[in-house]
């Protein structure tokens, strides 16, 4: 869903909140943190929406991601507010145990 | 010798006479008693060491011993000596004292003490004893005692020897005291009375009868230098005995007088001739002695001694006057030489001074640049740890400023995070109110004719409105979410 974007965690961004790690680690962190960005950004989707909306997105076929997305948009109306603060809870775990990381 | 005794006739060494006059004079030629020419005087210490003319005699004496005596005889020989003390006068003894140089008598107490001493007062006895047999034991008592006198009496030497020692030691108190030893025919004359008279005491009669008789034998003979009588005296002296009995016979035939007389007289000849022997060599001996410290104490020659004390005067002035030159000239010359040794020292102080304050200087150079090195090794070394000081400020200040940063950042994220979880707990919020709202509204609106239901439209505005929080409600989520993360740990 958001695997288009450029990669949230860059070495520069880890720089930054004090963790210092080689390129390869740093790639498995990344992958790591966005597998489960987009697992708690689902979850959370799914719970905001309606029963009748959830059939509707259940029976609906889409033909690519990008309608995918644009039903979502459509139907969940907190759909963007989503994404940031669980991209923003999960930078803010990692800022927290970024002391175990350095 | 071959002349008979006569009082006052010894020869002197001013007048020499016999062979051993001669002899004596030789004898005193050769010693070495300075030179008044030259002021070269000879003191008392070197006159009691010099040799005498005694001491040259002393191979010709022969020795006798008069420890080798008995008791008794030291006591015969006391008694005689006491007696002999009070007939000569003897000034050691108590009223008579005198000082030796003062007492004409002394030389002729030591005479007759010398020979005296030696001869037992019991003649007869020894006489009996010893020579018991022989041309002697025919002896009267008198002849036999003179001519045992004569035989016992110690050969004219070894009395000179005895008396010598007796006459040095006077003699050197004399000197040392001042005196002198009188010498002259006066005292001769007084000695020679003075033996006359000890045999008189001695003999009584008998002397006198061998005094008279010697004298009546010199008025017949006339002469003293009478060849027979000379050449006996002469054999008398070198063998007493033999010529006893040549005497005996002589006498015997050329005079009437009785045996008993003729033994006297031979006795007393005899003893008279060793008394004058002995006598002679003692005075004979005094009277160089005393000619010979004449000599050494430059007494006789007044002349001499006068120019050698000019001389010595002269030289003594001169000696002053060249010792007073030169006690100047040592003055000045110390005067300089204190001059001189000042200004030596002062010398040497301002080289000394001078040295050591060139040495300082010198130091004081080195110090000064060692100080210039360290100073600029210190500058060197205080750059350098400004530097290393400055890098350590500017890493720390780094480190401070990314830790600074790194914290900003960490609070700025977590600030995002908490707005996050108040986000989504007001979603989740919203939602429960929703859902609760969407049946309440379910049930009015069936309970509702259908004409007066809402839409859809309308009902889920309407519900969205109701399910909204406010701002108070979403502040306590704000406050709940914040709680929630303080108490993982996630926030300070």
């Amino acid at each position: 869903m958001i695997a288009d974007k450029k990669p949230l965690i860059t070495k520069a961004l880890l720089d930054e909140i004090g963790v210092s790690l080689p390129d390869h680690e740093i790639e498995l962190l990344s992958e790591h943190f966005e597998t489960t960005l987009n697992e708690r950004v689902i979850n959370e989707i799914t719970e905001e929406l309606e029963v009748e909306q959830l059939q509707q997105l259940i029976d609906t076929h889409f033909d690519s991601e990008s309608e995918r997305a644009a039903w979502l948009q459509a139907n969940v109306s907190a759909l963007k507010e989503i994404i940031e603060d669980e991209t923003a809870i999960l930078i803010g775990e990692l800022v927290e145990h970024s002391d175990r990381l350095a | 010798m071959s002349e008979r005794y006569q009082p006052g006739t010894t020869a002197t060494p001013d007048r020499p006479g016999s062979s051993l006059d001669q002899e004596f004079n030789d004898i005193i030629d050769s010693q070495d008693w300075g030179d008044f020419n030259t002021g070269e005087r000879i003191d008392q210490k070197d006159i009691l060491n010099t040799p005498t003319p005694l001491d040259a005699l002393l191979p010709y004496t022969s020795q006798s011993n008069p420890e080798q005596y008995t008791e008794e005889q030291s006591a015969q020989f006391n008694a005689l000596d006491s007696k002999i003390r009070e007939i000569t006068g003897d000034p050691d003894m108590p009223g008579n004292e005198l000082r030796p140089h003062e007492d004409p008598r002394w030389s002729t107490y030591g005479v007759m003490h010398d020979f005296l001493e030696a001869i037992p007062d019991d003649g007869n006895r020894v006489a009996s004893e010893e020579n018991g047999s022989g041309d002697n034991a025919r002896l009267e008592p008198g002849a036999a005692a003179a001519l045992r006198i004569v035989s016992r009496f110690p050969h004219p030497e070894a009395l000179l020897e005895q008396y010598n020692e007796k006459r040095d030691s006077k003699e050197r108190h004399a000197r040392m005291t001042g005196g002198f030893i009188p010498e002259s025919e006066e005292y001769n004359t007084l000695r020679m009375a003075s033996v006359d008279q000890m045999l008189s005491t001695l003999y009584g009669e008998r002397y006198d009868a061998f005094k008279q008789s010697q004298s009546n034998l010199d008025s017949e003979k006339g002469a003293t230098d009478d060849p027979v009588v000379e050449q006996r005296d002469s054999n008398q002296e070198r063998n007493p005995e033999a010529t006893q009995e040549s005497f005996d016979n002589d006498e015997a035939e050329r005079s009437n007088i009785s045996p008993e007389v003729h033994e006297i007289l031979s006795g007393f000849q005899m003893l008279r001739g060793d008394v004058r022997q002995g006598a002679n060599s003692v005075i004979y001996a005094v009277q160089k002695t005393l000619a010979h410290s004449r000599n050494v104490a430059g007494m006789p020659n007044r002349l001499r001694h006068y120019r050698a004390k000019n001389r010595a005067e002269k030289r003594l002035n001169t000696a002053e006057d060249k010792f007073e030159t030169a006690k100047q000239r040592y003055e000045e010359a110390s005067e300089l030489q204190d001059m001189s040794n000042s200004r030596i020292v002062n010398m040497w102080r301002d080289r000394k001074a001078a040295r050591r304050y060139n040495t300082m200087k010198k130091r004081e150079a080195k110090r000064n640049e060692r100080l210039s090195s360290f100073q600029s090794k210190e500058s060197a070394y205080n750059l350098h740890v400004d530097t290393a000081r400055g890098r350590l400020t500017s890493v720390d200040k780094k480190s401070v400023e990314r830790a600074e940063a790194i914290e900003k950042r960490r609070e700025k994220l977590m600030e995002k995070r908490i707005n996050a979880e108040t986000r989504k707990l007001a979603r989740v919020e919203e939602r429960n109110n929703r859902r609760r709202e969407r049946g309440e509204m379910d049930e009015q609106q069936k309970n509702l004719p259908y004409e007066d239901r809402m839409s859809h439209t309308e009902r889920q505005n309407k519900i969205r409105e109701k399910s909204r929080l406010s701002p108070e409600e979403i502040q306590v989520l704000r406050v709940k979410a914040t709680r929630n993360l303080q108490a993982r740990g996630a926030l300070v």
